[in-house]
């Protein structure tokens, strides 16, 4: 079971990515890089949010 | 589409539409509690659909769609911030508001404030925020319905009937059952535009690239952030509001009281989540198929954003614009009658209730209609004046709410905090937000967004040191 202050961790963590990584990573690199980064990154928070979920059951 | 089509669609719309609704009628218990949070009454399934179809909206079918085609893949990004901080929101507030409910009856946000804060008058002020904050948003929906008719029909179906027949399907659906007639509209809408969107998605990729394939890089600069649509500053100032959409807004709040058990509860985070995603890539994809056939000339180069969908509608083959427009009139109408109910609610019970304490059920149920009344006439007002873009105007509405920000996340996770503290910080936050969007300023460049939400807090935070704290916080903390 996840614990809440491990689900934040991972959120605030996964929050920050999103922001930093596009804009200063991947920046001005032209194909699908960067949607495909956005993509994984949030469907992984979405499987972590449903396993959190299922642990709290 | 010719004109014919267009009210045919809607016809059929408005029929299905108001069968369902008044289906749903015979579910209400006449009272207050029920009329605006089904009682704790919805299953997984109304929960979940009626959760989902009210968050999204014709900012989805029409506002990002054409932020998509213009900036790329920005828009993406945005709106996927927004989507895990719903998903991170619900995750410890979503049972503390459904427990409060189970617990002591709540049916209103600006109530759980209330008692909180030991005070109404922070439950009135929260609710003066939302009215004048939730008329752009609301009269967003109104736009994006009348804009997608009078495209899809090449104009002849003209924006003021079109905003007069919209504001009527969400008043009707609204008024008849309240939460039931929406929630399960919102099933059969939320169904259609989910639909809609990977039919839409699919037609289009095939028609566009069937032969050669979508070549993601002829995209260029709009394949990465920053470019000349996305600064850093401005995905920030965009996604900030967007990120505390779930809790700041009250009809998506309302929307946690609903479920009837755990199970629904956790149900409503879990298919709004997979349905949220899905719907998010349909429609930026959507976006960026369409710039990528404008760039190829297979499809127009379109100068204003909110006229992409609409130009698309005007092009594909009528069964599939009829299914369009219909798609774009459900995200509208599943959001806006939640927003004139939830509005409705507080305006009955945190002003109304805060003035006169003997109002009777029934007679709250006959003023909370009678204000859905009004509220639509002051949409229809706003959306005649034709005030913006509609990612512009929704994001704003959502800039105006976020004073309530540390007013809410502190009821749940801080002992400290009063009435002056909340109070402040919502009306100082408002103060800063409304000067600083007139003024178009963002000092020491940190977006607007930003500054509005720093004040607050500071003020919440500062106040609240010093300020008493009420009795009963426990309730709130342990809930």
């Amino acid at each position: 079971m996840l614990k809440k202050k491990g689900f934040i961790a991972i959120s605030l963590l996964i929050v920050t990515l999103m922001y930093l990584v596009p804009f200063f990573i991947l920046n001005g690199t032209v194909g699908p890089q960067t949607l495909i980064f956005w993509t994984l990154i949030s469907v992984a928070y979405l499987v972590i949010a449903i396993v959190a979920l299922r642990g709290g059951e | 589409m010719d004109a014919t089509y267009t009210y045919f669609a809607l016809a059929i719309y408005l029929v299905v539409g108001t069968a369902v609704a008044v289906m749903a009628k015979r579910y209400l218990r006449k009272e207050p509690r029920d009329f605006y949070a089904a009682g704790g009454r919805f299953g997984t399934l109304l929960a979940s659909f009626s959760y989902a179809a009210t968050t999204y909206s014709a900012f989805m079918f029409i506002g990002l769609v054409g932020l998509a085609y213009a900036g790329g893949v920005g828009a993406l990004g945005f709106e996927l911030v927004y989507f895990v901080g719903t998903l991170f929101l619900l995750f410890f507030l979503a049972p503390k508001y459904w427990s409060l409910h189970k617990k002591y009856g709540f049916y209103s946000p600006a109530e759980v404030i209330s008692e909180r804060y030991g005070s109404k008058v922070v439950g009135a002020a929260v609710t003066i925020l939302c009215l004048v904050s939730l008329i752009p948003y609301a009269s967003v929906q109104v736009i994006g319905i009348a804009v997608a008719a009078e495209g899809a029909s090449g104009g002849a179906v003209p924006y003021t009937l079109a905003v007069v027949l919209a504001l009527v399907m969400a008043l009707a659906w609204a008024v008849i059952a309240g939460i039931w007639s929406i929630g399960w509209t919102d099933v059969f809408q939320g169904l259609l535009m989910l639909a809609t969107g990977v039919i839409m998605v699919v037609w289009v990729y095939q028609w566009g690239f069937g032969s050669t394939g979508f070549d993601f890089t002829k995209l260029g600069n709009l394949t990465y952030v920053p470019n000349q649509v996305w600064s850093f500053s401005y995905f920030i100032s965009l996604t900030v509001p967007w990120f505390f959409f779930a809790i700041t807004n009250p009809q998506v709040v309302q929307r946690l009281f609903a479920p009837k058990d755990k199970r629904a509860l956790r149900g409503v985070m879990m298919w709004f989540g997979i349905y949220g995603i899905l719907f998010t890539f349909l429609v930026t994809f959507l976006g960026l198929m369409l710039q990528g056939m404008s760039i190829g000339g297979t499809f127009p180069m379109v100068a204003i954003r909110d006229s992409v969908t609409p130009t698309l509608l005007s092009i594909v083959p009528l069964w599939l614009g009829m299914m369009g427009l219909v798609a774009v009139i459900a995200a509208s109408v599943s959001t806006i009658d939640a927003i004139l109910l939830s509005l409705s609610c507080l305006s009955v019970n945190d002003l109304l209730g805060t003035l006169k304490q003997d109002v009777s059920k029934r007679g709250g149920i006959l003023v909370g209609r009678i204000v859905i009344l009004v509220l639509a006439v002051a949409c229809g007002a706003f959306a005649m004046s034709r005030p913006g873009l509609i990612v512009d105007l929704s994001v704003l509405s959502s800039a105006l709410l976020l004073p309530q920000v540390p007013v809410i996340l502190g009821a749940f996770l801080w002992r400290k905090g009063g009435k002056l503290s909340a109070t402040a910080a919502v009306a100082l936050g408002f103060v800063v937000a409304v000067a600083l969007y007139f003024l178009k300023a963002n000092p020491l460049n940190v977006p607007m967004n930003v500054w509005t939400l720093l004040v607050a807090t500071v003020a919440y935070v500062a106040l609240a040191m010093v300020e008493r704290q009420p009795e009963g916080v426990e309730r709130f903390l342990e809930a």
